[in-house]
């Protein structure tokens, strides 16, 4: 055995280098250190999964046994150590041995056969071997007729099967993928495409100083989010577009925020390329996938700068969360967050407030540069508040371990003094009402008040009292995940419209489609709220408990000022709800539900 | 079992490793020990050597990031995007 000073140690952090990363302010080498243990952590995860597997030597089908792979790799890190580095840093290579290992250790059916999956390592061995120059010969699984080699491309074969081998051989650079009678020849440069070859694009921005390097990856089994998916090969014209949108959020980040495009590139290195989705702007990543997004066509360069640093502070929160314990395991999906409409556990809202921290950062930086910007404004407005009401409700949780009370401490120590930067009172106006709009729309779905509660309210209604008691509780009851309901974005998606940060196709003299979107909607959103609130009130007579209706009733008599029916629909619009239908079944005719909502609202402050 | 112990040394020296890469790492106020993980650095230790290490430190670091990756659940599939969140 070794001497102790000898063995392996444990990857380490410095508590200033934890601090900086959750005030915003991490540098390029605390990145370079998250990224350095994921590259341990995938290949321990590959160690453990090859030992575990040689246990059974059927579970590779036909391929060679996995020692073979193995010992291409050693031979690929003796000729080349930086070709297994840059295997170890490809985030797919993370989320397949993520994804294998659950299969073969929890013993669960998975997307196509396990041999598939375990033999993928053959394929991975293979794409280090070949950008070592190895001269080598081995079998790597096909799907579909998809031969993947990570990071370089797909071979492209008959699928005489939906899941088979190919062999890959070759020397210097010259290698070729062979099966069914049918070989692929790889161009010299990879990322190109070539006869029965898919290459991995990649797309490269320069700016002044700061260089991005993205691999627009379409092709990799395992670039999901969880379970394994086919190719979804992106037309050249998409990959212009992805270019372009590339280049102008790589501008807009190093020009507003240079620190962070110092960083960003260290922690994310690869896009999987999504459709674009009409007033969304859909991304997602995953903690096994260090370095990469699965990013939707954005609508424009700023949005996809935006959500680029969205993803990049998941990730590197994902990378933290693997070295330091920020809060005790708690499914409970017990707290409110307004960048989805469903309660969500404790983990899930701290990575969004962490996220959502850094894209205030960057609406923060657009306004500084230009403060007449709507959109700008209104983005910097909404997000800081929401961030910060979201840290607030975490920041207390008993479930928070010391390190993550001080992780929250830090990006309170940042988002704090921004709540108070001056903003255009447009901005904070729209800001506020869209926040109280999916707040209250929340309440509505999640919160069930308590049945005692509801018929001690409807009694008291029946009985002719001119206000409610005053009994009835102050304190939330725990959300339900199962919603009470459906929720409509339409007024968000047409306040995105009104500010700029959408544009919809234009159709003159006819309104945008905007999904679910009334005419209430429209008229609400075009500041004519008289007119929004009979329209509200049209729904609500005919659907009295469409929660869009309820909440957009309450938005447009609090625009016109104070008003009973408005705090009742906006801060206990569950109460409404449940009160009117219970007096909807035993009162003839029924109340409407603004006279109910005004009752209430008596009893509720501003 | 501390991970001193599962390294095979004394707490002493442990500490004494702390404090050296703590006065590496930190300002000459900041003397709070470094956050240590149950993550073993592999960076300098190549597959060949990978393979022959059968140390407690190893197999205490591959039981911890195998069980963490074993009890990882995903609500979301790889269609759908996870909206501002993570699956883990």
């Amino acid at each position: 055995m070794p001497p102790a000073e000898e063995r392996p140690t444990f990857h380490r952090l410095s508590w200033r280098d934890f601090d900086a990363l959750a005030r915003l302010d991490g540098d390029e080498d605390t990145i370079r250190k998250l990224r350095r243990a994921e590259r341990s952590r995938r290949k321990l995860l590959l160690h453990a999964l090859l030992a575990e597997a040689a246990k059974s030597p059927d579970l590779v089908g036909s391929l060679p046994p996995l020692d073979s792979a193995w010992e291409l790799l050693a031979r690929a890190e003796a000729r080349s150590p930086r070709t297994v580095n840059r295997m170890l840093t490809n985030p797919y290579v993370g989320s397949w041995a993520g994804y294998t290992t659950r299969l073969l250790r929890n013993g669960t059916d998975g997307v196509g056969p396990l041999w598939m999956h375990l033999g993928h390592v053959h394929a991975i061995a293979a794409a280090t071997a070949i950008q070592a120059e190895l001269d080598f010969e081995t079998e790597i699984p096909v799907w579909h007729g998809n031969a993947m080699l990570p990071a370089l491309g797909t071979a492209r074969l008959p699928a005489t099967e939906p899941f088979t081998p190919a062999t890959v051989r070759g020397a210097g650079n010259r290698y070729v993928v062979s099966h069914a009678g049918t070989t692929v020849r790889l161009p010299i440069a990879f990322s190109s495409d070539a006869p029965g070859w898919w290459g991995v694009r990649q797309v490269r921005s320069r700016v002044g100083a700061h260089r991005f390097s993205l691999r627009l990856d379409d092709l990799d089994p395992y670039r999901g989010l969880y379970e394994p998916i086919p190719p979804e090969r992106l037309p050249a014209g998409d990959v212009a577009n992805w270019r372009r949108l590339i280049d102008e959020a790589c501008r807009l980040i190093a020009t507003h925020l240079p620190e962070l495009s110092r960083i960003m590139p260290v922690g994310l290195n690869s896009l999987v390329p999504k459709p674009h989705v009409l007033f969304r702007n859909p991304s997602a990543s995953t903690g096994e996938a260090f370095g990469s997004a699965v990013v939707g066509l954005p609508t424009d360069g700023v949005a996809l700068a935006a959500t680029l640093i969205h993803e990049f502070q998941h990730i590197v929160l994902g990378g933290l969360l693997h070295l330091a314990t920020l809060y005790e395991p708690d499914p409970r999906e017990r707290f409110y967050v307004p960048w989805r409409d469903d309660p969500r556990p404790l983990s899930g809202a701290l990575q969004g407030v962490y996220a959502f921290f850094g894209v205030t950062a960057f609406w923060r930086a657009l306004t500084h540069s230009d403060p007449a910007s709507r959109r700008a404004t209104f983005e910097f407005a909404y997000w800081r508040g929401q961030s910060w009401r979201t840290l607030q409700s975490l920041r207390t949780d008993a479930t928070l371990t010391a390190a993550g009370r001080r992780f929250l401490d830090g990006i309170a120590e940042r988002l704090g003094p921004w709540q108070d930067e001056a903003v255009p009172v447009e901005a904070r106006e729209l800001a506020t009402a869209a926040a109280r709009d999916h707040l209250a729309g929340w309440r509505a779905r999640h919160l069930r008040p308590a049945p005692s509660a509801v018929a001690e309210l409807a009694e008291a209604w029946r009985s002719g009292r001119s206000r409610p008691p005053t009994t009835f509780g102050t304190a939330d009851p725990p959300p339900t995940p199962v919603p009470d309901g459906s929720w409509s974005r339409a007024r968000a998606d047409l306040l995105q419209l009104a500010v700029g940060g959408v544009r919809a196709p234009e159709r003159p003299g006819i309104r945008p489609a905007v999904p679910g979107a009334t005419a209430a909607d429209f008229a609400y959103t075009s500041g004519r709220f008289t007119e929004a609130a009979e329209g509200y009130r049209a729904e609500l007579a005919a659907t009295p408990d469409r929660p869009a209706s309820l909440v957009g009733l309450g938005l447009a008599l609090s625009a016109r000022g104070p008003h009973p029916a408005a705090r009742a629909l906006l801060h206990r619009p569950e109460l409404v709800r449940a009160v009117h239908r219970r007096l909807r079944a035993t009162v003839e005719p029924p109340p409407t539900v603004e006279r109910i909502a005004a009752w209430i609202g008596q009893l509720i402050p501003d | 079992m501390g991970i001193s112990a599962i390294m095979g040394i004394s707490d002493s020296r442990a500490m004494e490793r702390v404090e050296e890469i703590g006065t590496m790492n930190s300002s000459p106020v900041n003397t709070e020990p470094d956050i240590e993980s149950a993550l073993i650095d592999l960076g300098a230790v190549p597959f060949t050597a990978l393979r022959e290490l059968d140390e407690e430190t190893l197999r205490f670091s591959t039981n911890h990031v195998v069980e963490r990756t074993r009890n990882l659940s995903a609500r979301y599939r790889s269609s759908n995007a996870a909206g501002g969140e993570r699956i883990d």
